[in-house]
C-alpha cells in the first residue's frame, strides 16, 4: 500500500492519550483526496474479530477487548485502495486516530472499465474468451494481474473456462444457460454501475451461491447503494472501440425513502485494432429503489446494451505472413466503406424486481424476479449460388498453387499472391453484381446475408437467507427457479441487391431444411435453413454454513440442481424427418455440490487456508444436443453411452502473509474434470468410410477426463510510501487425462462414425499461457500522479489439437484397413502438439487526478505491448487433411495447405481516460 | 409511504440532461446494415470492355467470328499472338453445376453457326457470365485448343495436348461482359442431325424421350464417380442422343422423366474423351416432357438376329413368292437386320416378302412409319425393294396374293446408283399411315433375279410404327 510509512508516521504523532480508563481506538477516516469523511468504511483489527463501520461522519470507535501492543488497522470500502496503519495500543488508554486517510481508487475503477468494456469481447466462436471481467474488482494481487496484464494474451485462471465462475448480479444468475457463460456484452458500457462487487474466489464461500470452480462475483445494483453525485467519463483507444463516453447520475438515498440511478452509455469506432471491427454499442441502466420501512426495500433495475461489432478471423501462418498480424478476412470494401460481413448483434435488455426483507437483525431474506428477452445474432455470408466468399480461402492463396499434384506451380502461387496481397477481402461489388446478374434470368440470389438467430426469453425467479446465528455462526441458502426458451433460426438480413430470392434447401446436396414448405422461396426477413426452440427449467437449491473463530474459521456448503433441456423443432429437415420436427425426448440432469473450506490463522501475519470441492452438473445446452439445428439428437446417441453429469473434484491450499509492507499469496490447486462432453462443427477431410471423404460433420467427444493443477503466487511490497513492487507468477499444467470417445455425425452418414477412443491422453488444453508471470513497479506520487510499468512472461501455449486425428480414422485408409505406407515414428512428428514461442509483453499505467472546486477530474493512460511483441494467443488445427497420408502430404507442401489457424495478439494498444466526477 | 418522488430536487439536473444530450448527438456514425447497391459497381469493368470496343473501332484489334477462332486450331494448341478479339452469347450455365469451371460461347442467340468453350478459374460463373450474356473476349496472350471432351475452347496456357485454364487474375484482363442480355433461342436440330459443328451451341430437340427402361433411374448413376449417359431417343425416327450429366450437377439425383415426351434444351458437347456427342443440360427445368410417351405401336429392331439364317421372328412373315430364297438375319458389329439378295441364287426371279405381325391401328391415332434401309453390292438401276401396306391381310401366306398392298410412295429408300452410299443406313423419313384403321401390315417385298445381274443386297433395320 501507498505511503504506509508516511501514514503511520502521521498515526504516531496523531496519538494522543485519552482521558478513558478503557483501553479503545476511536477514529475518522477520511478521503485523502477531499478530506471529506468516508462513511461505511470497514475497519479491522488485524487477526481479531473487531470490525466495525465507519458512520456518516467517518467516526467509528473499538471500546471491548481491544488487546494491547501493536497492531494493523486494516480499512476497506469499495473503490478505495485498502489502507493498512501499524498502531500501537497502550493499556487503559484511548488511542486516537483522526485523519485516517483513504484513497479513491482510481486505479482500480479505470482498469476495471477497461477490462469489463474490452477483452471480455471475444466471442465464443473465437475460443479465447477469457475471465477478466469476472476478477476485475478483486483486491488480490495475483487476480489483479490475470485480470489487467495477462487478459491480452488469453490467460485463462486455472486454465478453465468462464463457465466455472458465477455472475449474479442482485444475486440474480447471470450465466448463460446456453453454454454457462456469463455474457459480458449484457452490461457492458456499465461500468460505473457496476463497481459493487462482492467477490469468492475458488472454492471460498458467497453468501449467494454455490458458485464455481472460479468461484462467483455478485454485482449490486441497488440504487441506494451508489454515491450520490454524478460522473461523465470519455475514454479514447485502439483497442475495440475508438471512444467511449459514458454519464451516470447517482441519487442517493433521497427523502421519502426514493433512490435512483441511471447510466447512458455510448461506446463507437470504426476500426479495432484488427481490421474492418468497427464497434457500435449504447448502454442503459436504470435503478430505482424505494425503502418502505425498516425492513422493506423494493428495487427495480432495468438495463439494455445492445452492442454491434465487426468480427474478425483467426488465419494461418501463411495468411499472417503475407497480410500482417492486424489482417481480418472478414470485411471487404463497398463504396469506399469497411464492411465487415461477420457482424455480432447482441441486444437482451433485462429487468429485475428486487426485495429486500430484514427478517431480524440478524437475518435478511432477499427475494428477487428477473426477466431477460432479446435478440443474439451472428451475421454471415451465405453462397448457396456462387464462389465461397471467403478472400482467405484455401484455394485461394500460393500455398493450394505450390501443393499442386503436378508439382509446384510458381506461376499460379504468384498471381495467387499478388492477388492476395492487393486485394485479400471480401469482394462485396463482385457478390452484388453475382445477384444483380441473376436477376436478368431469374435466377435466385447467389448470396444472402444472414444472421445466425438465438433469442432467448429467460424468467429467473430465486429468494436468499442471510442469517446470522451468532458471532460465529451465520447461515446461507437459497432457492433458485430459472425457466428459458431459446428460439434459434437463420434469418435473411440483407439480399444483397437481388430480386428473386433464395431457395430454402441445402444447396450442397439438394436437402430440403422445411420438409413442411418444400422448395419455399425466401427474401429479407425470413427465417430460413434451421428454426427450433431449446426449453430449459432449472430448479437449484443451496445451502451454507460458516463458521468464524479467533484462531480458525472454516465453512460447509452444498447445493442440488435439476435440469431439463428440451428441443422442439419448428423445421422438419428433410435428412432427419423423423428426428427433427416437434419435441424431442425431454432430459434431466440432477447436479450435486458438496464443498468445505478450513483456514487456520497462526497470526495476522500468517493464515493458511484449504478448500476442497465435489461437484457434478449437467452439461450445457451447447454439449448436450449434437446437432441441434438440424434434429433432436443429443450425445451418447450413437455410442449408445448415455450422456451423464460432468463431474468435478477440485482441491486447493492457500498460505497467504500479510505485513505493513508486503502482502503474499501462496496457492496450489489440482482439480479434475471427468465426463465432459464436447461438440464441434467443421468441415473434415479425410475421412475413413466416407465416399470422398469428405463431410460437413459434428464432432462429438464423449467422456472426456481433464487435470488442471499447478501453483498461483502473488506478492507486493511497499519499498518506500511511493514505490511499490509486484510479482506474479501462475504455473501450471492442463491436459487430458483419458482418451475419450469421438463420434462423427453428418447429414452425409445420418447414422454417425464411431471412432472409438481419441488418443488424446496428456495432450496439453488449449487455455491461453499455461505458465504467466508478470513483475511490476508502480509510483505514486503525493501530488495525485503516479504510474507504474510492468513486464509480463508468458509460456507453454499450446495449440488446440484436433481429436479426429488422434482416432483410429487416422493411420485406416478409406477401406477401413491401415494405410500401406504407415509409419508410427514419422505419424508421432505430424502429430506432435505445436506450441507457441514463449514471449514477453511490457505494459504501462499512468494517471493524475486534480481536485476543481468541489469536482474531480482524474486522467488516466494505459499502454499495452509497448514494444510491438507478437504472438500467437491462440490457435487450433484444422479438421482438414484428418488422416496420416493427407496430413503428412500437407506438412510436406512447401506451405501447408491446410495449417493451423491462429489469433495474434495485439501490437501496441493505448487506452485514454478522462474522467469528471461530480 | 411517502410517494414524493422528485429527482429535480437535488441537482440541477438539466444543464446535466443538456450536456448528454448533445454529446449524443455529436457521436460518429459507425456501419449501420442499411448497404445500398455499390454505386462502383462494374465501373471497372465497363472501362475494360470500352477500350477494347474503341480499339474494335479502331481497328487496334480485329473482332474475328466464332468460327475464325475455332479455325485457329489445327490440332495443335495454338497461342493467339494477333490483336484479335471475338463476341458471343454464352449459352450454357453452371448453376446447376452440372458445368465447371467452363462455359460455352455461340455466335448468335439466334440461328448461331459455331459454338466454342471457355475454360475459366472460376466456379459458378453463371452469375458473372449468364446465360444469353453478349461477351467479348480479348484474345491476344490466351490459346486455342482441344479441352478434356476434344471441344474446341479458348483457354489461358498450354496444358499437354490440352488447353489449360484462364487463370483468376486471367479473366477480368481477356473476359468482358457488355451490358446485353440476350434471350436464347434453342436452335432445332433433329437427334441424327447433330455433327460437330453443333459444339457449343444451345440446341433444341424436339418429340424425344427417355427409354421406358429407365424409369425410376436418375440423371446420374449413383456408381458413376462423374458422368452418366443417358440416352435420349427420337419419336421421330427413333435415333438416340446422350444427355451426359456430371455427377457433381445438382440435379444429379432427380429421376429421369420417363412418363412423357417433348422438348429438351441443352447444350453440345462432347463426353469425357471426346467419343460421344453428347447434350449436357443448363437446368432441368428444360426439360418439358409434358405430351404422352410415343412408345412405338410397333418396333422391330432385329437385334434378335442370329447372323446368316433364315429370318423367323415370330409372326414375321418370310415368304418366297418365286424362287426360293428367303430373308436372312444379319449381324454386323452388333447390330441385327433383315437382308435379301438374288445373288447366288442362280434363280431367274426372286421375289420375297417380309410381312410384319398386325398391327392394331385404331388404339391410337397420328402412326407414322419410319425403318432405315441400307444397299450392299447394289445393281445399277435395279430397285429391288417395295414398301407396302394392307389392312385386308389376313395374316396367312395364302393370303399375300390376295390382299389389297397399298405402295407407300413416299418413301426414302436407299439409292442403288450410288456406290459411296453402299453400307450406308438411309432413313425412311416419316411416313404416314394415320389414314389406316384396322389391323395393317407392312411388307417389305424384293424382286430380282441372279440371272440378269438385278441381284442387288438390300438390308432393312429398325422398323417402327409410332406416334411422334
Amino acid at each position: 500500500m501507498k505511503k504506509q510509512l508516511l501514514s503511520s508516521l502521521l498515526v504516531c504523532f496523531a496519538t494522543a492519550y485519552g482521558f478513558a480508563q478503557q483501553t479503545s481506538i476511536r477514529g475518522v477516516v477520511k478521503d485523502m483526496l477531499t478530506a471529506q469523511p468516508v462513511d461505511g468504511a470497514m475497519v479491522q483489527l488485524e487477526g481479531t474479530d473487531l470490525t466495525a463501520l465507519t458512520d456518516a461522519e467517518g467516526s467509528f470507535v473499538f471500546l471491548l477487548d481491544v488487546p494491547n501492543g501493536e497492531q494493523l488497522l486494516l480499512i476497506t470500502k469499495n473503490n478505495f485502495l485498502t489502507a493498512r496503519y501499524p498502531i500501537v495500543v497502550v493499556y487503559g488508554e484511548t488511542l486516537s486516530l483522526p485523519d485516517l486517510m483513504l484513497q479513491s481508487d482510481t486505479s482500480n475503477d479505470e482498469l476495471f472499465t477497461i477490462t469489463l468494456s474490452d477483452d471480455e469481447l471475444n466471442d465464443d466462436s473465437s475460443g479465447a474468451d477469457n475471465i477478466s471481467g469476472l476478477l476485475s474488482a478483486s483486491q488480490d494481487i495475483f487476480q489483479r494481474a490475470a485480470a489487467f496484464e495477462f487478459s491480452q494474451s488469453f490467460f485463462r485462471l486455472r486454465g478453465l473456462n468462464t463457465d466455472n465462475g458465477t455472475v449474479l448480479m442482485n444475486g440474480i444468475e447471470m450465466n448463460k444457460i446456453f453454454d454457462g457463460r456469463p455474457q459480458w456484452s449484457n452490461w457492458g458500457g456499465l461500468n460505473d454501475v457496476l463497481r459493487s462487487q462482492e467477490l469468492s474466489t475458488g472454492l471460498a464461500p458467497s453468501a449467494f451461491t454455490f458458485g464455481g470452480l472460479l468461484g462467483s462475483t455478485n454485482i449490486n445494483l441497488r440504487a441506494s447503494n451508489y454515491r450520490s453525485g454524478g460522473r461523465v467519463t470519455y475514454s479514447s483507444s485502439n483497442r475495440s472501440y475508438t471512444n467511449r463516453l459514458m454519464a451516470t447520475y447517482a441519487s442517493g438515498m433521497l427523502d421519502g425513502g426514493w433512490a435512483y440511478a441511471f447510466t447512458l452509455g455510448r461506446r463507437w469506432g470504426n476500426e479495432g485494432f484488427q481490421d474492418g471491427t468497427f464497434y457500435d454499442a449504447n448502454s442503459f441502466f436504470v435503478s430505482v429503489e424505494k425503502k418502505i420501512n425498516d425492513k422493506h426495500s423494493l428495487n427495480l433495475v432495468g438495463f439494455y446494451t445492445p452492442n454491434r461489432r465487426g468480427k474478425s478471423s483467426p488465419n494461418t501462418q501463411e495468411v499472417f505472413d503475407l497480410k500482417g498480424t492486424t489482417y481480418n478476412e472478414y470485411w471487404g470494401w463497398h463504396d469506399g466503406e469497411k464492411r465487415n460481413s461477420r457482424i455480432r448483434r447482441i441486444a437482451e435488455p433485462v429487468i429485475m424486481l428486487n426485495h429486500y426483507w430484514d427478517l431480524t437483525e440478524k437475518t435478511t431474506l432477499n427475494t428477487n424476479l428477473a426477466y431477460q428477452f432479446g435478440e443474439l445474432g451472428n451475421s454471415r455470408l451465405d453462397y448457396a449460388g456462387g464462389a465461397n466468399p471467403s478472400p482467405a480461402y484455401y484455394q485461394q492463396l500460393p500455398s493450394y498453387f505450390l501443393a499442386d499434384d503436378d508439382g509446384p506451380d510458381y506461376a499460379g502461387a504468384y498471381q495467387a499472391e499478388q492477388s492476395f496481397r492487393s486485394g485479400g477481402q471480401v469482394n462485396w461489388n463482385r457478390i452484388y453484381d453475382a445477384n444483380l446478374t441473376n436477376n436478368i434470368n431469374g435466377d435466385y440470389a447467389a448470396y444472402v446475408l444472414y444472421e445466425d438467430r438465438s433469442d432467448d426469453r429467460q424468467f429467473t425467479a430465486n429468494t436468499i437467507l442471510e442469517s446470522t446465528l451468532s458471532d460465529n455462526v451465520s447461515l446461507n441458502a437459497a432457492v433458485n427457479y430459472k425457466r428459458l426458451k431459446s428460439h434459434n433460426f437463420a434469418e435473411i438480413t440483407d439480399m444483397l441487391g437481388s430480386n428473386s430470392g433464395y431457395l430454402n434447401i441445402d444447396s450442397f446436396d439438394q436437402v430440403q431444411f422445411d420438409l413442411q414448405n418444400p422448395d419455399r422461396i425466401v427474401g429479407e426477413g425470413d427465417t430460413f435453413r434451421y428454426n427450433y426452440n431449446i426449453e430449459a427449467n432449472v430448479l437449484s437449491g443451496f445451502a451454507q454454513a460458516q463458521f468464524k473463530y479467533n484462531k480458525f474459521d472454516f465453512f460447509l456448503a452444498g447445493s442440488y440442481t435439476a435440469t431439463e433441456y428440451q428441443r422442439e423443432g419448428l423445421y422438419q429437415t428433410e435428412t432427419y424427418a423423423d428426428n427433427s420436427l416437434g419435441k424431442g425426448r425431454k432430459l434431466s440432469f440432477g447436479g450435486i455440490g458438496a464443498k468445505g473450506g478450513f483456514t487456520y490463522k497462526f497470526s495476522g501475519k500468517h493464515i493458511f487456508n484449504v478448500n476442497a470441492g465435489y461437484l457434478t452438473k449437467a452439461p450445457s445446452i451447447r454439449n448436450t444436443f449434437t446437432n441441434a439445428r438440424e434434429n433432436h439428437a443429443i450425445v451418447g446417441d450413437v455410442t449408445g453411452i448415455d450422456i451423464t453429469e460432468e463431474k468435478i473434484t477440485s482441491f486447493d491450499a492457500n498460505y497467504i502473509f500479510r505485513s505493513s509492507s508486503v502482502k503474499a499469496r501462496l496457492t496450489a490447486y489440482y482439480t479434475q474434470m471427468q465426463d465432459a462432453n464436447e461438440i464441434s462443427f467443421y468441415f473434415a477431410d479425410g475421412i475413413s468410410g466416407v465416399d470422398e471423404g469428405t463431410a460437413f460433420v459434428q464432432e462429438i467427444l464423449q467422456g472426456i477426463d481433464k487435470t488442471h493443477m499447478g501453483i498461483e503466487f502473488g506478492m507486493e511490497a511497499q519499498i518506500t510510501p511511493t514505490i511499490k513492487l509486484t510479482g506474479v507468477a501462475s504455473v501450471g499444467q492442463f491436459t487430458y487425462d483419458n482418451n475419450p470417445n469421438l463420434v462423427l455425425t453428418s447429414s452425409d452418414f445420418v447414422n454417425g462414425l464411431n471412432f472409438r477412443e481419441s488418443g488424446l491422453k496428456d495432450y496439453r488444453i488449449a487455455a491461453g499461457p499455461q505458465q504467466a508471470a508478470s513483475i511490476g513497479f508502480e509510483y505514486r506520487d503525493p501530488n495525485y500522479w503516479w504510474f507504474g510499468t510492468t513486464a509480463n512472461f508468458f509460456a507453454d501455449t499450446y495449440v488446440d489439437v484436433s481429436p479426429l486425428t488422434r482416432t483410429e480414422n487416422f493411420f485406416t485408409d478409406t477401406d477401413g484397413l491401415p494405410f500401406s505406407d504407415y509409419d508410427p515414428d514419422l505419424a508421432r512428428e505430424l502429430l506432435r502438439q505445436e506450441r507457441f514461442e514463449d514471449y514477453m509483453v511490457i505494459n504501462a499505467i499512468g494517471g493524475k487526478s486534480w481536485k476543481i472546486g468541489d469536482k474531480y477530474i482524474s486522467l488516466f493512460v494505459s499502454l499495452n505491448n509497448i514494444f510491438n511483441q507478437k504472438f500467437k494467443s491462440g490457435g487450433f488445427e484444422q479438421g482438414r487433411a484428418a488422416n496420416y497420408r493427407s496430413l503428412q502430404e500437407d506438412a510436406g507442401n512447401p506451405k501447408r495447405v491446410f495449417g493451423p489457424k491462429y489469433w495474434y495478439g495485439r501490437g501496441p494498444t493505448y487506452f485514454l481516460n478522462l474522467n469528471y466526477r461530480f | 409511504m411517502n410517494l414524493n418522488f422528485n429527482p429535480m430536487k437535488t441537482i440541477n439536473f438539466k444543464p446535466f440532461a443538456a450536456s448528454i444530450f448533445i454529446c449524443f448527438a455529436m457521436l460518429a456514425c459507425v456501419q449501420d446494415d442499411d448497404f445500398a447497391v455499390p454505386s462502383s459497381l462494374g465501373t471497372e469493368e465497363n472501362e475494360n470492355l470500352n477500350a477494347l470496343l474503341q480499339d474494335i473501332d479502331q481497328n487496334v484489334i480485329q473482332l474475328v467470328s466464332v468460327e475464325y477462332v475455332k479455325s485457329l486450331y489445327n490440332g495443335q494448341i495454338t497461342l493467339i499472338e494477333s490483336d484479335l478479339a471475338v463476341k458471343g452469347f454464352v449459352s450454357s450455365s453452371d448453376a446447376t453445376g452440372n458445368f465447371y469451371k467452363e462455359f460455352y460461347l455461340q455466335d448468335a442467340s439466334e440461328n448461331p453457326t459455331a459454338g466454342i468453350g471457355v475454360y475459366l478459374n472460376q466456379v459458378d460463373s453463371y452469375n458473372q457470365f449468364n446465360l444469353g450474356r453478349e461477351v467479348y473476349i480479348n484474345l491476344k496472350g490466351l490459346y486455342v485448343g482441344e479441352n478434356a471432351s476434344e471441344v474446341i475452347t479458348i483457354g489461358g496456357s498450354e496444358d499437354g495436348s490440352r488447353v489449360g485454364i484462364i487463370n483468376a487474375s486471367q479473366i477480368p484482363l481477356h473476359i468482358m461482359r457488355s451490358a446485353t442480355t440476350e434471350t436464347m433461342v434453342p436452335m432445332v436440330v433433329g437427334l441424327s442431325n447433330v455433327d460437330d459443328s453443333h459444339m457449343g451451341l444451345l440446341v433444341s430437340f424436339e418429340s424425344v424421350q427417355f427409354p421406358m427402361g429407365l424409369a425410376g433411374q436418375p440423371y446420374v448413376d449413383p456408381y458413376d464417380d462423374y458422368d452418366t449417359l443417358r440416352p435420349l431417343i427420337s419419336c421421330l425416327n427413333g435415333a438416340e442422343f446422350f444427355v451426359e450429366t456430371s455427377s457433381f450437377a445438382a440435379f444429379n439425383q432427380e429421376s429421369l422423366p420417363t412418363a412423357g415426351r417433348g422438348t429438351i434444351t441443352g447444350v453440345i458437347s462432347k463426353s469425357y474423351g471426346g467419343d460421344d456427342r453428347v447434350m449436357m443440360l443448363n437446368t432441368t427445368d428444360d426439360v418439358l416432357f409434358n405430351d404422352a410417351r410415343c412408345d412405338p405401336v410397333f418396333e422391330e429392331s432385329f437385334n434378335t438376329a442370329t447372323d446368316n439364317t433364315n429370318l423367323n421372328i415370330s409372326n414375321w412373315i418370310n415368304y418366297a413368292e418365286l424362287g426360293s430364297e428367303l430373308w436372312t438375319e444379319q449381324v454386323y458389329g452388333g447390330n441385327g437386320y433383315a437382308e435379301f439378295t438374288a445373288y447366288a441364287t442362280s434363280e431367274s426371279s426372286n421375289i420375297g416378302w417380309l410381312i410384319s405381325p398386325g398391327i392394331d391401328m385404331d388404339a391410337q391415332e397420328g402412326e407414322v412409319l419410319n425403318f432405315q434401309t441400307e444397299y450392299a453390292y447394289p445393281d445399277s438401276g435395279h430397285y429391288p425393294l417395295e414398301v407396302f401396306v394392307s389392312s385386308n391381310f389376313n395374316g396367312q401366306e395364302s393370303g399375300i396374293a390376295t390382299a389389297t398392298w397399298e405402295p407407300l410412295s413416299d418413301v426414302v429408300i436407299a439409292h442403288p446408283d450410288n456406290t459411296d452410299s453402299w453400307f450406308t443406313w438411309v432413313d425412311s423419313g416419316v411416313v404416314d399411315l394415320s389414314s389406316y384403321s384396322g389391323t395393317l401390315y407392312v411388307a417389305f417385298k424384293y424382286t430380282g433375279s441372279d440371272t440378269s445381274n438385278q441381284n442387288s443386297t438390300i438390308h432393312v433395320d429398325n422398323v417402327i410404327v409410332s406416334v411422334p
